[in-house]
C-alpha cells in the first residue's frame, strides 16, 4: 500500500472545526455534516476541514493529544515500555502532518509539537525495527502487533512480510534437503 | 440475489425521476431547495432502511455511511489478500447508485453554489477506492485467469462464485484471447508433437497462500490452527480477541477473512 493510501484513510477521522460561515446541513453520502453557525464548533471529516482551512472558512479545533505536554508524556511512556504503548489516534502521524501542513496557525506551539511527533515516530520505528528482529530470529509463526498504527505497519510491510515468506520457504525446503 | 437487488433500484428510481423533473424547473432558487429537499428525503429513506441488500442470504439493512465503510473494507481486503476474494456485488453497485444519484443532484444544483465542490470532493474520494478495488480485483483475474475460472467450473452449485457475472464474462474473454494469441504467435509455428498448449503451460499461476499478512480481528476468535508446513510439526493453536493485531500466514485465516470476523490491514 502507498503511504498516501494510509493518509487517505487517516482523513476520514473526525475533527473539530470553528466555521467563520453560516450553513445549513450538508447532506453527504458518508452522513450528514453541520449545519455551521460561525463561532459553534462542528465535526466533519479530516478532509473537509482541510478543503474549509484552505479557502479560511474555518479554524481548526486542534485534537486535545496535540499538545506539548500530552505529547511529552505520550513520549515519556513510550521511552519506558518494553512494548508499543497505545497511541491517542490510530493515525497520530498522518493527522499532525496534515494540520502541521495545512494549519499551522491553528496549533499552539506547532514547532515543537512537529518535534515531539517526529521523536515519537523515531523511537517507535527503532523498538519496531528492533522487534522485527527478535521475531525473525525467534522463528514464530505469528506475532501480534498490537497498538501499531497502520502508517508504521505500511513502513515496514514489503521488508517484513517479503522477508518471512523467503524464510518460510527455507524452511519448507530444509528437510527434502536432508534427505 | 439479482431480483432483490432490483427492488432496491426501484426504491430509489422514484427519486431519481423526481430529481430529473427538478432539473427541468427554472428558477435556480427552486432548483435548489427542490434539490435540498429531494436529498433530505433520500437520507431519510436510508435511516428508514429503504436500502437492503442480500448478503449471505440475509437482509440487511445499511446506510450509505455504512456502505462506504464496507467499501473500504473489501477494498482493503482485496489489497492485501493474495487470492480473489468473493466479489461484493451488491455494495459496488449501491454504491454507483449513489454517486449516480449525488452526480444528479450536482447537476441540478446552481453553479458557483457552495456545496458543489465539497459533494465534488467526496464524490472523487468515494469513486476512487471503488476504482481502486475494482482494478486490484481486475489484475487478480488476469494473473489467475485459468485457476480462478477452473475452481469457479468445480465449485459446488450451493456456493457462490466469487466473480460477478461480469468478471466472469471477462475472464473468460480474457483467457480465450490469451491462449489464442499465444497459439498464433508462438504454438503453430512448432512441430505438431509440441502444439498442446496445455501441456506448453505446464504450471498453471496460483496466488500465493501462504503469503504473510497483517490483520486486525473484528470478533474474538478461538483456536486458529497455524501449521509450520514443514515436518517438524511445529504446530500451534492461538486465540484472538477482538481488535488484536497480527502478522502471519494468509492460509490458516482466509476463511475468517471472508465471514468478516478478520479485516486485512
Amino acid at each position: 500500500m502507498d503511504n498516501d493510501e494510509v493518509e487517505f484513510i487517516a482523513e476520514n477521522e473526525l475533527i473539530t472545526v470553528v466555521p467563520n460561515f453560516q450553513y445549513k446541513t450538508f447532506y453527504l453520502i458518508g452522513g450528514d455534516i453541520g449545519p455551521f453557525e460561525p463561532s459553534v464548533p462542528t465535526q466533519v471529516p479530516l478532509w473537509l476541514a482541510v478543503h474549509f482551512r484552505q479557502r479560511q472558512k474555518c479554524r481548526i479545533e486542534c485534537p486535545s493529544w496535540i499538545n506539548v505536554e500530552k505529547l511529552e508524556e505520550i513520549m515519556n511512556n513510550e521511552k519506558s515500555s518494553d512494548l508499543f504503548t497505545q497511541m491517542p489516534n490510530p493515525h497520530y502521524m498522518e493527522i499532525t502532518n496534515i494540520l502541521l501542513n495545512c494549519a499551522p496557525q491553528d496549533i499552539p506551539r506547532a514547532d515543537e509539537v512537529k518535534t515531539l511527533i517526529k521523536d515519537i515516530w523515531d523511537l517507535r520505528i527503532a523498538k519496531l525495527r528492533s522487534s522485527m528482529n527478535e521475531f525473525i530470529k525467534s522463528e514464530s509463526l505469528h506475532a501480534k502487533v498490537n497498538n501499531l498504527t497502520l502508517l508504521e505497519i505500511n513502513t515496514v510491510r514489503n521488508l517484513l512480510t517479503k522477508t518471512l515468506k523467503e524464510l518460510h520457504n527455507l524452511k519448507q525446503h530444509v528437510p527434502i534437503a536432508d534427505e | 440475489m439479482e431480483s432483490q437487488y432490483s427492488s432496491v433500484l426501484s426504491s430509489i428510481r422514484p427519486i431519481n425521476t423526481d430529481e430529473s423533473s427538478s432539473l427541468s424547473s427554472n428558477t435556480n432558487e427552486e432548483e435548489y431547495t427542490h434539490h435540498q429537499a429531494a436529498t433530505g428525503v433520500f437520507s431519510s429513506n436510508h435511516s428508514n432502511g429503504a436500502e437492503h441488500f442480500d448478503e449471505d442470504d440475509e437482509e440487511e439493512e445499511i446506510t450509505p455511511a455504512e456502505l462506504i465503510e464496507k467499501l473500504q473494507q473489501s477494498w482493503l481486503n482485496e489489497k492485501f489478500s493474495p487470492e480473489l476474494l468473493e466479489h461484493k456485488t451488491p455494495v459496488v453497485e449501491c454504491i454507483i447508485e449513489q454517486i449516480k444519484h449525488m452526480e444528479n443532484n450536482i447537476r441540478s444544483a446552481k453553479k458557483g453554489d457552495f456545496r458543489i465542490a465539497i459533494h465534488k470532493l467526496e464524490l472523487d474520494r468515494i469513486k476512487y477506492m471503488l476504482y481502486s478495488y475494482l482494478r486490484i480485483r481486475i489484475k487478480k483475474i488476469e494473473q489467475f485467469a485459468s485457476s480462478i475460472l477452473e475452481e469457479d467450473v468445480r465449485r459446488h452449485s450451493n456456493i457462490r462464485s466469487k466473480l460477478s457475472a461480469e468478471e466472469f464474462a471477462y475472464a473468460s474473454e480474457y483467457l480465450k484471447n490469451v491462449r489464442a494469441h499465444l497459439t498464433s504467435s508462438v504454438l503453430e509455428h512448432l512441430p505438431s508433437n509440441l502444439q498442446d498448449l496445455n501441456e506448453a503451460v505446464a504450471t498453471v499461476p496460483r496466488p500465493d497462500m501462504d503469503k504473510f499478512v497483517f490483520l486486525k480481528t473484528m470478533d474474538s476468535i478461538k483456536g486458529i490452527l497455524i501449521d509450520d508446513m514443514t515436518n517438524d510439526g511445529r504446530n500451534e493453536i492461538i486465540d484472538m480477541d477482538k481488535d488484536d493485531l497480527y502478522i502471519m500466514r494468509y492460509n490458516p485465516i482466509k476463511s475468517y477473512v471472508n465471514s468478516g470476523e478478520i479485516q486485512l490491514i
